[in-house]
């Protein structure tokens, strides 16, 4: 079965995105395929770029907050509290305990809608549609309460600088409880069904196989990093704001194939229910924010590492001593694990591409955040047919 | 008066409208069911029929560097072999409008004409999703057909005939097949999923991968007959196993509750499994359909001889 | 049972950083050892300043930072780098470029390497000519810095010499050559498309 266009040998490309319904967000691949095999992978990025890098160092510490909360619709919440634990820390401000505890409340609720949300995208690309649906119309719970908590249900906007803007009263409590006990119960379906139906794993055992040294390589972050037995996790590594009063059991799985990517992220949510619940119990006293935050902050530069659902967020952030920062820069754990499905796509069949490229939960929109926008004018570029060949050649054959 | 039946029949019942409509019905109904098994509302009883009025409405894009007239004419083939299997099946419990010895063999490859043309039309686009899913369903329509043929030939040897009517008539009379040989009901079950290409047998159009698979360059009144083509293709296959497998159709009564309990099986079944890789179904197909069907044969064929 | 943790992640991180400066011995005049600030300590608090730069840094726990900070030569990445992978020290976080401005005329790329909470950061200053914008690539050391490395350079100009794809990566194809959003002359919207197939 070889499906060849052109008597020149010129190679069967199948492209995904940046418009496909594999994909929810803007990103291209493009897959060489040999019959069903894929042959070669590469990757275009970009599509969705913002120019959020640049755009922080025209805007003051304050304003960064909501932009930075913006990379991500998912993850909205990691990316405010990076920035906010690092510009802190520049600033010299001492957070309330209670304010961390807060944040790592939602950081956590966000981990599960996030884990929840990806299970249903990756039972999609499988094929599996009535998984998908069961598993958002229960994602909606923590919807609700993120809605009930923050008053949205995308960006929490739950941070300010040197603190959370709200408090968590008796009803809300009781709303979260409730919706726990329910997820609770769901996920132990899920993580059954994900580890004992017969035809979901012909479609995620063994396929995808990430190995530790590989994993360690590539520099792969997050749950993909652990189903491959990547003892790697700054919840546990570097805790940062109330994990350390809060600590998290690291979830480590040692197969590196799908399967393991879906049983690290179901269980990661047992772990992230029970951290919510025992911050709820022992919520500590005191004030939501800092009595002040300066407006403008002394020439430093710190480093801000955060677990978001998808691995580790970086921030570094440098301030020149005015009210603006001088260098906000981000790297999220979608980057670091793309080089991962790229390298694993090849030798596998071309239908489980969408669920190894969702293996991985990427996200374009944290991975391209941007750093300027362009004004365009006239035609945009294509690549033809023999650049986009030679690209595909140069790359593999420089690659080690 | 003979040739306005016969026109009759071609056009209106058991041939034309008719089997549309009941295409267009069952679809909805199979949606219904699979929506309400998966926690959604599914669409309203006139949905698929709005959609192909809709369909039929718009404009047809002829892709470049497309033949034109294959690209027009591959759905009307496709959809005029299905209606032409309608004639020799026992359509809403009555008799076959047509009828002579052998005709199910030919019914069977009516049907596959369906197939056999999406996949051309998906080699003719040159697209690549296109071709990627004309490749995929000419890989199932090899994978399902033989195992599919074999089990609806059960029936035949039981019946002592190659001919539809003599079969349901055979059916009719004694106790049903499904009892005698379950195994051959379960292989021409799971060959209508997989010729009508529904999960977990999607994987020609799987579009997560290939968009829309062979049809993806198709728009307007083609995709609209393609898709009138399956919905008769749908009931057909059904009133064939019901009348092969479970005790005949006698009465339109028996047709439309027999039927729709077959398809509400089909869809449990759809809403319950993974899509497969083209690879995983030809497997499964050869390696366990087939073998099985053949089983069931060797029974077949030692009662017969004891 | 909380307290136990954040010690063992801070003596962790105190120990991946001795072994990093035990690593890194050769080049022990380039470190930045970040010094305590009388001022604060004074008031009670216990902050850390490095003397170079008055670059403030965190602290994980009292006394120790958990961060390293090397200046170095763009000829000593390489072995730096090499140095630390020999010894499975940590992973690359990412590759950060700052540009200095044109006072300064310098671009300062930083190597983020971390093993837990300790993280080394290798400082290089390159030039902001094209000719001087140069830094040796460190993907024949580490495979997965490749990303990195395109973004450094279509966002700040900086050739790295001999790494594997030289792309871009995040800016579209009909960005203007020469054009670097990320160096301080950049004004956001200022650039204008051109035509791809003519470059």
């Amino acid at each position: 079965m070889t499906a060849v266009i052109s008597p020149k040998k010129e190679k069967f490309i199948i492209p995904i995105g940046p418009q496909h319904p594999a994909l929810k967000e803007p990103g291209h691949f493009e897959f060489a395929v040999d019959g069903e095999i894929v042959t070669e992978a590469t990757v275009r990025l970009g599509y969705v770029h913002r120019g959020i890098e640049k755009g922080a160092e025209a805007r003051n510490w304050t304003q960064n907050l909501y932009l930075v909360e913006r990379i991500c619709g998912i993850c909205s919440h990691i990316h405010a509290l990076t920035y906010a634990l690092g510009v802190e820390v520049l600033a010299e401000v001492e957070v309330p305990p209670r304010a961390q505890a807060i944040r790592v409340l939602v950081a956590e609720l966000e981990r599960i809608h996030s884990h929840l949300l990806w299970f249903g995208v990756a039972a999609h690309e499988a094929g599996f549609d009535t998984l998908f649906m069961y598993s958002w119309r229960d994602r909606e719970t923590i919807m609700d309460i993120l809605e009930a908590l923050t008053g949205n249900r995308v960006n929490y906007s739950a941070n300010v600088l040197g603190g959370v803007k709200f408090d968590i009263s008796d009803e809300q409590r009781k709303v979260i409880l409730d919706g726990l006990d329910f997820l609770e119960k769901r996920t132990h379906h899920y993580l059954d069904v994900a580890t004992s139906d017969g035809m979901f794993l012909q479609r995620t055992r063994g396929i995808g196989i990430t190995r530790l040294q590989d994993a360690q390589r590539l520099g792969i972050v997050g749950p993909t990093a652990r189903a491959s037995g990547v003892m790697r996790d700054v919840r546990v590594d570097a805790p940062y704001a109330a994990y350390d009063m809060f600590p998290i059991n690291i979830v480590v799985e040692t197969a590196g194939d799908l399967e393991a990517r879906f049983v690290v992220r179901l269980k990661e949510l047992f772990e992230s229910f029970r951290l919510v619940r025992e911050i709820l119990d022992n919520l500590p006293p005191g004030d939501l924010q800092a009595k002040r935050f300066p407006r403008r902050i002394k020439p430093g530069e710190v480093i801000s590492r955060v677990e978001a659902p998808r691995g580790e967020v970086f921030y570094y952030i440098r301030s020149n001593g005015s009210d603006m920062p001088e260098r906000v820069k981000v790297r999220t754990p979608t980057l670091c694990n793309m080089a991962s499905v790229l390298s694993l796509a090849v030798g596998h069949h071309l239908a489980d591409m969408p669920m190894l490229l969702v293996g991985i939960d990427p996200c374009f929109s944290c991975n391209d955040r941007g750093v300027s926008i362009c004004s365009s004018q006239g035609e945009h570029g294509r690549w033809t047919w023999e650049r986009l060949r030679q690209f595909g050649i140069d790359y593999y054959a420089n690659k080690v | 008066m003979d040739s306005v039946v016969n026109v009759a029949a071609l056009l209106v019942f058991p041939g034309g409208l008719f089997v549309i409509a009941a295409g267009l019905f069952y679809e909805w109904i199979d949606r219904k069911i699979i929506a309400r098994l998966q926690n959604r509302l599914g669409p309203r009883w006139f949905q698929p029929f709005a959609d192909t009025v809709k369909l039929l409405a718009k404009e047809e894009i002829v892709p470049e560097r497309v033949n034109p007239i294959l690209f027009v004419a591959l759905p009307l083939t496709a959809l005029a072999g299905a209606l032409t299997a309608a004639l020799y099946v026992p359509m809403a419990g009555l008799k076959p409008a047509f009828s002579f010895p052998g005709d199910l063999i030919v019914t069977v490859y009516m049907l596959s004409l369906l197939t056999l043309c999406t996949g051309l039309a998906g080699a003719t686009t040159r697209d690549r999703f296109s071709l990627v899913g004309a490749t995929r369903t000419l890989t199932q329509l090899f994978a399902y057909e033989a195992p599919f043929l074999l089990a609806l030939l059960g029936p035949a040897i039981a019946a002592g005939s190659w001919q539809i009517s003599e079969i349901t008539a055979y059916t009719e009379t004694h106790v049903w097949i499904l009892v005698t040989q379950p195994i051959g009901f379960i292989v021409a079950l799971i060959g209508l999923m997989g010729k009508l290409e529904l999960p977990p047998f999607d994987s020609p159009e799987a579009e997560t991968e290939i968009v829309a698979g062979a049809l993806t360059e198709y728009s307007g009144r083609g995709l609209a007959i393609f898709h009138l083509g399956k919905g008769v293709e749908l009931v057909i296959g059904l009133t064939l196993i019901t009348s092969f497998y479970l005790g005949g159709l006698s009465n339109p009564l028996a047709f439309v509750l027999k039927t729709v309990g077959l398809l509400v099986v089909l869809a449990a079944l759809q809403s319950l499994m993974t899509r497969l890789r083209i690879d995983q179904t030809v497997g499964l197909w050869w390696r366990y359909g087939a073998l099985l069907v053949l089983v069931q044969w060797l029974i077949l064929f030692v009662i017969q001889i004891v | 049972m909380p307290q136990q943790s954040k010690s063992t992640a801070q003596a962790q991180a105190e120990t991946a950083l001795l072994a990093a400066e035990a690593l890194l011995q050769p080049w022990a005049s380039h470190i930045n050892k970040p010094q305590p600030d009388d001022k604060t300590l004074a008031r009670g608090e216990n902050p850390l300043v490095f003397p170079y730069s008055r670059r403030r840094i965190k602290l994980t726990g009292h006394g120790r930072p958990d961060v390293l900070d090397i200046s170095l030569q763009p000829a000593e990445l390489l072995e730096v780098v090499q140095t630390l992978m020999d010894a499975n020290w940590g992973y690359l976080i990412t590759i950060t470029g700052v540009d200095l401005g044109p006072e300064a005329g310098e671009i300062e790329v930083l190597y983020h390497l971390a093993q837990g909470a300790a993280v080394v950061t290798l400082s290089v200053k390159v030039g902001r000519e094209t000719e001087t914008a140069v830094i040796p690539s460190i993907c024949s050391i580490i495979p997965s810095a490749s990303f990195f490395e395109r973004e450094l350079s279509e966002m700040l100009g900086i050739t790295v010499q001999n790494t594997p794809n030289s792309d871009r990566l995040f800016l579209p194809d009909d960005w203007p050559a020469d054009v670097y959003p990320l160096r301080k002359e950049f004004v956001a919207g200022s650039a204008t498309a051109v035509d791809a197939q003519n470059t």
